[in-house]
């Protein structure tokens, strides 16, 4: 075990890395997703309400590891077969496998987003809406600066887990070939054929990256916290 | 533009139904500019749902609201009253101020920041003069060492000054205050309601729900009554007091007070 972690640490230090960094661009697609869902979600017009809930019905059912594929195996072959040239070129991106699983990762996390983020607006009471057209503000102006920043301290701590989800579904990913923490667990198993060490030491680096961003996520929490008279 | 002096407020046959309950029906009554207008009556008589109506929190069904001159939430089309544009209902409500029953600070802004909120991005002020502007509100609800509290750390009373400093930092034509002191402590009520006196004594034109009926009394120079959503005494405070216009009138001052 010893031996094994001193010969493979730096290679599995670079997985977990390229893992986080997958997680960091699928939680930041995840939520330019979940912040435009949501926002149809909550809107005034009936369309846009169903084209959101939709969207949300829709990818919160497939799990990830179909959508992986889809997007990577699916989407591209369905194009190059399609015969039309611009579908074809606008596929071409998801030959890179990061890409790829960034989509597929940010749209199925999108919906879970957009859940947590609707909750978390409509949690901010309806007064506050009320004090902010009452000085002349516009619809936009209120959701800027008096809703969406209410709504996102509302919806912080589960957009924390939901980034821990994120992470852990970056193991899938090692099915196409990303060489994140599983895909190099994988391949010091069949280097040593000690799966037991490659895939507990692989098990190690996720939990200490979950502790990690636990206390991240509980430290601007508290950062972001508002005073009250009993504080 | 109304010559000064002139009504800043015209209420003419006003409705608003929720369901097949009429809320408010038919209610007509002007406000001039200086003037200091109380609303009582009973609960549920539709106080509140007037006073929305005014600057269109409630949108009204029936009737016309002039502000300063202005139609508000409707503009006429071939002769047909339809919704206006949400930006011209916006541009009326930065001529009204409105203080809330529950105060309704944004919790995640401090007092100072509460109070530029509006001038700064709403007005478009440079923020120094908005600040200043802020202080000098501040100072006239005497909560000058609040500036960098939040609002989660005052107390009610000081809540609604600082809710009526942010009103106030935008300069209104008229401020309409929704029973303002409804949600208090009674200790805390007096505060209130010296900040409020001496509005009216500087000659801000107010508008104000309540059931302080002795509040009333003291400050106001008309008097509307209210009930089952209609407007059933509009007079002057003294004439009011001194002789109440019907014994149900009466017999409620007498419950009361």
């Amino acid at each position: 075990m010893l031996s094994f972690a001193q010969t493979y640490f730096p290679l599995y230090l670079q997985g977990a890395l390229i893992g986080i960094g997958l997680t960091i661009l699928a939680m930041s697609g995840a939520l330019a997703i979940g912040l435009v869902v949501a926002l149809g979600r909550v809107s005034e017009t009936v369309a846009l309400r169903r084209l959101a809930a939709v969207y949300v019905a829709l990818f919160r059912g497939v799990p990830p590891l179909v959508m992986i594929y889809i997007v990577y195996f699916g989407l591209p072959a369905w194009a190059a077969s399609s015969g039309i040239e611009w579908l074809r070129t606008a596929m071409l991106p998801l030959d890179n496998r990061v890409v790829s699983a960034t989509i597929a990762l940010s749209v199925i996390s999108g919906a879970y987003a957009a859940e947590i983020l609707r909750a978390a607006i409509q949690a901010v009471p309806v007064e506050q809406r009320e004090a902010a057209r009452s000085i002349g503000m516009s619809h936009l102006m209120t959701l800027r600066r008096i809703i969406l920043p209410q709504a996102f301290r509302i919806a912080f701590p589960p957009l924390g887990s939901e980034f821990i989800i994120i992470l852990k579904g970056t193991s899938l990913v090692s099915v196409i070939g990303v060489s994140e923490l599983m895909r190099t667990a994988q391949l010091a198993a069949a280097a040593t054929f000690q799966s037991l060490t490659a895939y507990s030491f692989a098990a190690l680096f996720y939990v200490a990256l979950v502790i990690v961003i636990q206390i991240i996520v509980y430290l601007l929490e508290r950062w972001m916290h508002l005073p009250t008279r009993s504080a | 533009m109304t010559a000064p002096g002139g009504p800043i407020l015209t209420v003419e046959k006003v409705g608003r139904r929720f369901g097949p309950h009429f809320a408010v029906e038919d209610v007509s009554f002007t406000v001039d500019r200086g003037e200091t207008v109380a609303i009582l009556g009973p609960s549920g008589s539709g106080k509140t749902t007037l006073l929305r109506c005014i600057n269109f929190l409630t949108p009204y069904e029936t009737g016309r609201i002039h502000v300063a001159g202005r139609l508000v939430g409707y503009r006429d089309k071939d002769g047909r009253q339809v919704r206006d544009k949400e930006s011209n209902v916006a541009d009326i409500r930065k001529r009204i101020g409105f203080v809330f029953q529950r105060f309704n600070l944004f919790p995640h802004r401090t007092v100072i920041q509460n109070l530029i909120e509006g001038p700064v991005y709403v007005l478009g002020l440079p923020r120094a003069e908005a600040v200043e502007r802020a202080r000098k509100a501040l100072s006239m609800v005497g909560l000058s060492d609040k500036e960098d509290a939040w609002p989660d750390q005052l107390s009610g009373g000081q809540q609604q000054r600082v809710g009526i400093a942010r009103a106030l930092c935008m300069e209104p034509e008229l401020i309409l205050f929704d029973e303002a002191t409804s949600s208090l402590d009674p200790e805390l009520v007096g505060e209130v309601l010296a900040v409020m006196r001496d509005l009216a004594r500087s000659g801000m034109t107010m508008l104000i729900v309540t059931h302080e009926i002795a509040f009333a009394r003291d400050v106001a120079d008309r008097i509307l009554f209210m009930e089952n959503g209609r407007l059933i005494a509009d007079e002057p405070a003294a004439a009011f007091f001194a002789a109440p216009p019907t014994p149900r009138i009466a017999q409620f001052l007498a419950r009361s007070s």
